[in-house]
């Protein structure tokens, strides 16, 4: 028998090789088991049975057994499974879709209990997230006013506005955002009166078109968020100011009512107290409406000048507009009327020259377009047209068009050399110039350049004609057979 | 302008931001996006007892129990009790709601919705069981095809302007 063999299982082998090594020993069994059969007749005796199995089988024996306490214990089942469990939920998440699917409950429920056990953990988890978010649409919806305001101020037209237009362009700021951060200390955009209860709103004023943001939304929003905080902190403290980009909402709480400002800046101290007198005022002579509204606002309009009253700006610097309320109506419309002046007078003077440019363009396009003249270039020297090209000596005349478009001669300089056009109209011009044919006689020019020559004639301008024809331009051959000839009167 | 706060309650997923969705803007989404907190939109509505301006606030089913405690209902006018009959579980939730509500007090218009009219042949609601629920007005709605979801909101603001006539 072989002995070197199991040998090698007592010093155990590194694990990676095991599966290499069993494979080796089961291959060497079947070499046993035949060399067996060749010793004992084919049979093997009880106690050569056992030692081979010890032989063979003692190290799967230990194997088993430590794989016994893994499998069936349930540390051991815990152990194991732990190693692997992260990288075979990855595995199979990213080959199965249907995975997170039931994982989600678990999550939910997870969730779920967490919020009804420890809602403060959630609440404190979420509020970063969510706050942004509503204040993002809170501010998106307001920001709509606010572009419409800048617009206002934008057609103010000192030299400091072309500075910070310069400015603007040079940063990339709008201008109307530049000139807020010049000279606004603060201004007060938006006001809201919102019943306390219902969130809904008694009242809004705007700076610009109060229609602008859905003040209905706003003011459920402004509430849904305070309810929001209030609920989720647990806290009596109303929420009495929030910030939203650059824009900040002030809120005072009353008993039935609630006033909410939007504000741009940083307001004076004074502020707040006017929004408490406000309020005071509000409980006072409208208790009764507060208590039984019902989603009508109407009787809140007497409060409605108050509001508007709200709706202040304050500026630094001596230029700035001193108007206490950016809404004052005169204000846009002096600027307005200031714009419509200078916009007429820019227009006018556009108007002029565009007129003028037209005049040229008509002249320009008269002379390609006139017979007799090849325009090859026109350009400006010194203020003046200069017309270059080739004209027929026969064909328009440049100054006789440029009057005619009712433009100055003296702007024009005609650098045109003179030419002989072979267009029929300009060959038959110098035919007639050359032969001066009796009343009784008609030429025409065919396409291929044949002088056609019809009606009576005397002999005499017959043989003249026929002489002078070779001079004229134009001309390819004469023929004269429709001329009937008549004698010459004595 | 009148208007009224109408809040939108039942259980996860039986589509009330989606008839919300469909009554504002005529949408319909497959997705199940998860409310958070609440979500506020508004609509106007022509009723033969005048015009309305709907506050739809929107809560998140999954802590409704918690929201109808708080202070999202506070001072509303009516609210939509919706519920989806492919899940019963989920009428069993809005009637639980509905006593909760009222226990609280809040006695104000309300109209209940069987939501996904549309997936009709899977509703797991039988017929008596909705009959029964019409003391509670019930309608029939789809926010996927819009059925039924106009005539639902318009009655509740009929209701609720009814409410503040007998007043
Ligand atoms: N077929 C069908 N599906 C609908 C209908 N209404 C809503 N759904 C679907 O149901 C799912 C849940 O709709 P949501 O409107 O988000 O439900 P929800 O009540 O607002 O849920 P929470 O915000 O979690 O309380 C979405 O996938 C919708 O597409 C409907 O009328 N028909
Ligand atoms: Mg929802």
């Amino acid at each position: 028998m072989n002995r070197a063999l199991p040998a090698r299982e007592s010093s155990q082998p590194p694990e990676g090789e095991r599966l290499e090594d069993k494979q080796l020993s089961s291959d060497q069994l079947e070499d046993k088991q035949l060399s067996s059969d060749q010793l004992e007749d084919g049979q093997l005796s009880p106690a050569g049975l056992d030692e081979l199995q010890a032989l063979l089988l003692s190290g799967e024996r230990e194997r088993i057994a430590q794989l016994e306490t893994l499998v069936l214990s349930e540390s051991g089942r815990t152990a194991a499974v732990s190693d692997v469990l992260l990288e075979a939920m990855l595995e199979r998440a990213g080959r199965d879709p249907q995975f997170a699917r039931s994982l989600r409950p678990l999550v939910e429920d997870a969730l779920r209990v967490s919020v009804k056990r420890t809602p403060l953990v959630l609440a404190e988890i979420l509020f970063p997230i969510l706050g942004p978010a509503i204040r993002r649409t809170v501010a998106h919806t307001l920001a709509a006013a606010s572009a419409s305001l800048s617009r206002a101020i934008d057609q103010t037209l000192t030299l400091e506005a072309l500075r910070w237009r310069l400015e603007a362009s040079r940063t990339g700021r709008s201008f109307g955002e530049i000139v807020l951060l010049k000279t606004l200390e603060y201004r007060v955009e938006q006001a809201y009166l919102i019943h306390r209860e219902t969130g809904l709103v008694l009242l809004h004023e705007g700076v610009v078109g109060s229609s602008t943001p859905d003040a209905g939304l706003v003011s459920a929003m402004l509430t849904a968020i305070r309810d929001f905080a209030q609920d989720s902190f647990q806290t009596s403290d109303n929420l009495d100011q929030f910030q939203l980009g650059e824009l900040a909402v002030h809120v005072e709480t009353g008993p039935l009512a609630v006033v909410a400002v939007v504000v741009r800046g940083s307001p004076p101290q004074e502020l707040r107290d006017r929004l408490a007198q406000l309020l005071e005022g509000v409980h006072q002579h409208s208790n009764d409406a507060l208590h039984e509204f019902d989603g009508d606002p109407q009787h809140f309009e007497i409060t409605r000048n108050e509001l508007t009253e709200l709706l202040v700006a304050a500026y630094r610097g001596a230029r700035a507009p001193k108007t206490p309320r950016v809404t004052h109506p005169r204000q846009p419309q002096r600027v307005a009327a200031l714009i419509a002046v200078i916009v007429v007078a820019i227009a006018g003077v556009l108007l002029l020259a565009q007129r003028e440019r037209a005049r040229w363009d008509g002249f320009f396009a008269a002379l390609r377009n006139a017979p007799g003249i090849a325009l090859t270039n026109v350009s400006q020297q010194n203020g003046r047209w200069v017309l270059e090209g080739l004209r027929d000596p026969l064909g328009v005349n440049p100054a006789a068009l440029l009057e005619q478009h009712g433009l100055p001669a003296a702007q024009v300089r005609s650098n045109l050399r003179p030419f002989a056009s072979l267009e029929s109209v300009f060959v038959l011009k110098r035919a007639m110039i050359a032969l001066e044919p009796p009343s009784t006689v008609r030429l025409q020019l065919s396409n291929d350049g044949v002088l056609l020559a019809s009606g009576s004639a005397s002999t005499t301008w017959l043989a003249n004609a026929q002489v002078r024809v070779t001079a004229i331009a134009g001309v390819a051959r004469f023929n004269l057979d429709g001329i009937k000839i008549i004698s010459a009167r004595p | 302008m009148i208007y009224k706060k109408v809040c939108l309650l039942g259980a996860p997923g039986v589509g009330k931001t989606s008839l919300i969705q469909r009554f504002v803007s005529g949408l319909f989404d497959e997705r199940y996006l998860v409310t958070i907190g609440a979500k506020i939109d508004a609509r106007t509505v022509v009723t033969p007892s005048g015009e309305v301006q709907l506050m739809l606030w929107d809560l998140n089913g999954d802590e409704m129990f918690e929201r109808v405690q708080s202070s999202y209902l506070r001072g509303m006018h009516g609210y939509l009790l919706v519920f989806d009959p492919t899940r019963p579980d989920t009428l069993e939730f809005a009637l639980r709601l509905r006593e909760t509500v009222e226990a609280r007090g809040a006695s104000v218009p309300s109209v209940m919705i069987a939501n996904k009219a549309d997936l009709h042949v899977d509703w797991q609601v039988s017929a008596a069981q909705i009959t029964a629920l019409d003391v509670y007005g019930l309608t029939r709605a789809s926010a996927k095809t819009g059925a039924g979801v106009e005539a639902t909101f318009a009655t509740l603001a009929q209701l609720m302007l009814q409410g503040r006539r007998e007043e």
